[in-house]
């Protein structure tokens, strides 16, 4: 019981007015949304990747597997209560930097979590 | 005003060190490392985007290099006037910067390619190339796996009309065709230009092909037909 006192009450205590160490979290409602993004290469553009896993289908005896396109999902969370905010950080991590809108197209959905 | 070349090093770099010995052991030029989250360019007035795999390649070569900060003073440079070179992932981070037009795919192979080929050299008429000879042909290694160039054809004639398609690969005769395009790039495209001439972006590399224990020394003439050029 000492030892428990001397060690572990500092930690959850203050102490002559300081901040303990740890202290409880406070609590509060926490609004976020989750996102998804799935990035589509644009039909026109080529697909060596899609290409060539396809083959692998048809070596596994898939007869009837064709257009094999691969893209991109990405799923993230924005801290925020606005959805306008939300939506505008979204479209704006998704044309500047998770699609090369020169060749990538993409899509979202927003979640509010709460 | 004396060249001085500033080699970018960002994370995941891996041919800035063999730029910089290029530049300083073999042609004896001023040269310093300029680290990915500076801003200041330390007085170089050329800059070099070296090879590698920036930020691992993630989401799409140089994607993420583009955001680094010396890419703002870089940029701003560029836009001056200032002379840019953008070597394998150096030219992929010089598209996604916008800095110079079109994509880069996965090679048509889906392999890695590492080999020496011969480009054509389709415009002499820029500082980077007005050194090479009228046989037009020189040799330098290639190492990438995604250098498979793509453009809409707009953007391919805009870059033919303006004359902005520098290297071609090539045989060693200067044929160009499909049996020496080592990636399914474009019209064989390895490499080109913006419209005012001062960024050049290309996936072969010259500095690899500098030093006389090599026994090739083609890309010397690219640097030196820079040095050479400079004040003019």
């Amino acid at each position: 019981m000492v030892f428990f006192e001397t060690f572990f009450i500092p930690f959850l205590k203050k102490i002559d007015g300081k901040q303990p160490l740890f202290s409880e979290q406070k609590i509060r409602i926490i609004n976020l949304f989750k996102v998804t993004v799935i990035i589509k290469r644009r039909p026109s553009i080529l697909d060596p990747q899609g290409k060539a896993v396809e083959k692998g289908a048809a070596h596994l005896g898939l007869k009837n597997i064709k257009d094999t396109r691969i893209g991109k999902f990405i799923e993230f969370t924005v801290d925020t209560d606005d959805q306008q905010t939300a939506e505008e950080e979204v479209k704006d991590y998704c044309i500047k930097l998770l699609s090369n809108p020169i060749m990538e197209d993409y899509e979202y959905s927003l979640e509010k979590v709460s | 005003m004396t060249a001085k070349f500033g080699v970018v090093v960002f994370p995941g770099s891996n041919c800035d060190h063999d730029a910089y010995y290029a530049l300083k052991k073999i042609l004896h030029t001023d040269v310093t490392f300029l680290w990915h989250k500076e801003n200041d360019l330390q007085g170089s007035n050329i800059i070099i985007l070296p090879g590698g795999f920036s930020y691992g390649d993630y989401l799409r070569c140089g994607a993420i290099a583009r955001f680094s900060p010396i890419m703002n003073s870089i940029i701003e440079f560029a836009n001056k006037g200032g002379l840019v070179i953008g070597i394998c992932n150096g030219f992929q981070i010089l598209l996604e910067a916008g800095l110079l037009p079109g994509i880069m795919l996965k090679n048509k192979s889906l392999q890695f390619v590492c080999k020496d080929v011969y480009l054509s050299t389709e415009n002499r008429d820029t500082i980077f190339t007005k050194d090479i000879g009228t046989d037009k042909i020189i040799k330098v290694p290639i190492a990438h796996g995604e250098g498979n160039y793509f453009a809409d054809e707009e953007t391919l004639k805009s870059l033919i009309d303006n004359n902005q398609i520098v290297f071609k690969y090539s045989s060693g005769n200067g044929e160009v065709s499909e049996e020496f395009n080592p990636n399914g790039s474009v019209l064989n495209i390895a490499g080109i230009i913006n419209k005012k001439g001062n960024i050049l972006g290309m996936m072969p590399h010259p500095e690899r092909s500098t030093d006389p224990v090599l026994n090739k020394t083609d890309g010397s003439i690219i640097f030196n037909s820079i040095l050479n050029n400079f004040l003019n």
